[in-house]
């Protein structure tokens, strides 16, 4: 019932970063998508980390994670122009790369980032959907949006252009902050609220705490792959054993 | 099922999916496709539909409405038809015609403008689950504990999850669930037992009546409302 979905979730403890992807595209073209991003991520972040904690000065974090991602969408683009059957594919991101006392956040698609601090949960990425553009501008109410049949068009994706721009946003950490990443399965299902409440009351076992989120999604009915990564901010000051991480993963198809 | 996507010169701006027996097309804001082009009635037609087909009707105008470049008043839609309005073009799919037809609500919208509004609150969309979703009742009488419930206290585990203890040192949850209600060990060097015998680390389905004793509380757990206080 439950598998690890290793292709759309990283969290690297040593190196200090977490990646959930969710692609999308058919004949599992999405999962492969997903996967190359993923894979990129995993393999060249921690060389450019090295790199930084040894004492390089450039470029700096958020400067090579867009930098793997451009790769990233180049990987994608090229094999979808390879294969027929991956024609069109792509994946949304989302990555949080921690660095001394801030952690940089990029994400390109709907997959999202909060944060929960002080017991208050706060979204931290703009999706780019059309849905949250149409509530933006005032087009359709919030409370239509939560019927809306549209509220999967995503307007950005990893895969489907050689350029890709990806929306990047620092954060100065705080000890005891606790981060989401999250596929749209989760945001689609489970209210803010709730996973406010689930993250807040089991803050202290993270894999506990996402293993009830994505039961939650599920109890709802949940019919999206559900990817989720959780990282807890223990102390800023020691960079390399301040980061507690655990992922779960529930792949429903 | 059928799908309708809007385009514009070739790019797809929305789709629409025919859940609804009746689906209005104009260019007033009421409608469920909303064309914006001076050319289009303000409720120009619909699609009505009736068992797996549907029908498209022309509601305004003397000469009816441009189904793959003919005019027609009333017509059933086959897969792939292009209904034109203005310079728009809406295409209708039939799933059940077109076993290749992606249904994937996540996709792709391409051709909008893409300028990150820095500095304005971020909008969350509402979930959407289902409201009819049954999770069962239930609550707890507190026979003993420490912290902000007293002796004596029923508390009523209407939140998703419930915990009883203290963060980072001993720490049980309760979860509602479509079934059941499950009692999970959080943290903390002892077990929670339930009628006297200790739990694993996997989540127990309570039973009325149980006796839960955990991070130095002990509690009896109900289905149902609690009482209310005289």
């Amino acid at each position: 019932m439950r598998a690890l979905n290793e292709d759309a979730v990283v969290v690297d403890v040593e190196y200090g970063f977490a990646v959930v992807a969710d692609g999308m595209g058919g004949h599992n073209a999405g999962e492969i998508a997903s996967r190359i991003a993923v894979d990129t991520l995993r393999e060249r972040l921690p060389i450019k980390i090295q790199q930084f904690r040894a004492g390089a000065r450039q470029p700096r974090p958020h400067q090579f994670a867009e930098q793997l991602i451009g790769e990233a969408n180049r990987a994608i683009y090229s094999t979808a122009a390879g294969h027929a059957n991956c024609k069109g594919m792509g994946t949304t991101i989302a990555l949080w790369l921690m660095h001394g006392e801030h952690a940089a956040l990029l994400h390109i698609g709907d997959s999202r980032i909060y944060r929960l601090r002080n017991g208050q949960l706060q979204q931290l990425t703009r999706d780019d959907s059309l849905l949250r553009d149409q509530v933006e501008s005032g087009l359709i109410s919030a409370n239509e949006a939560a019927t809306s049949h549209n509220r999967h068009f995503v307007t950005r994706a990893l895969g489907l252009e050689l350029q890709t721009a990806v929306h990047i946003h620092e954060e100065a950490l705080r000890a005891g902050d606790l981060y989401l990443l999250c596929s749209d399965g989760l945001t689609d299902m489970v209210e803010d609220s709730d996973i406010e409440l689930i993250l807040d009351q089991l803050k202290t076992n993270l894999e506990l705490a996402a293993q009830h989120l994505i039961q939650l999604a599920n109890d709802y009915g949940g019919a999206d792959n559900i990817s989720v990564a959780l990282v807890r901010v223990l102390d800023t000051a020691q960079e390399k054993s301040g980061l507690l991480g655990r992922l779960l993963s529930w792949l429903k198809r | 099922m059928a799908k309708l996507v809007l385009s514009l010169n070739g790019t797809v701006i929305n789709q629409f999916f025919t859940d609804k027996p009746n689906l209005c097309i104009g260019q007033a804001a009421d409608n469920d496709i909303v064309i914006n082009d001076p050319l289009v009635g303000e409720h120009c037609a619909h699609i009505v539909g009736i068992g797996e087909d549907h029908i498209l009707e022309s509601l305004e105008g003397d000469y009816g409405i441009l189904v793959n470049g003919k005019a027609c008043f009333r017509q059933i839609l086959q897969h792939r038809d292009i209904i034109h309005l203005g310079a728009y073009h809406l295409r209708y799919l039939n799933s059940r015609v077109s076993s290749e037809l992606n249904m994937d609500r996540t996709m792709l919208i391409e051709a909008l403008p893409l300028e990150a509004q820095a500095g304005k609150a971020i909008t969350s969309l509402p979930s959407a689950r289902p409201n009819k979703m049954y999770f069962p009742e239930g609550y707890v009488q507190i026979q003993k504990g420490r912290g902000h419930h007293l002796p004596g206290e029923n508390v009523a585990l209407d939140r998703v999850v419930t915990t009883f203890g203290t963060p980072g040192e001993q720490l049980v949850v309760l979860t509602r669930r479509p079934q059941k209600i499950y009692l999970t060990h959080v943290e903390g060097p002892q077990m929670p037992r339930v009628n006297q015998k200790s739990i694993g680390r996997e989540p127990v389905a309570l039973q009325d009546g149980d006796l839960i004793e955990a991070a130095s509380h002990r509690l009896e757990f109900h289905l149902g409302r609690p009482p209310t206080k005289r």
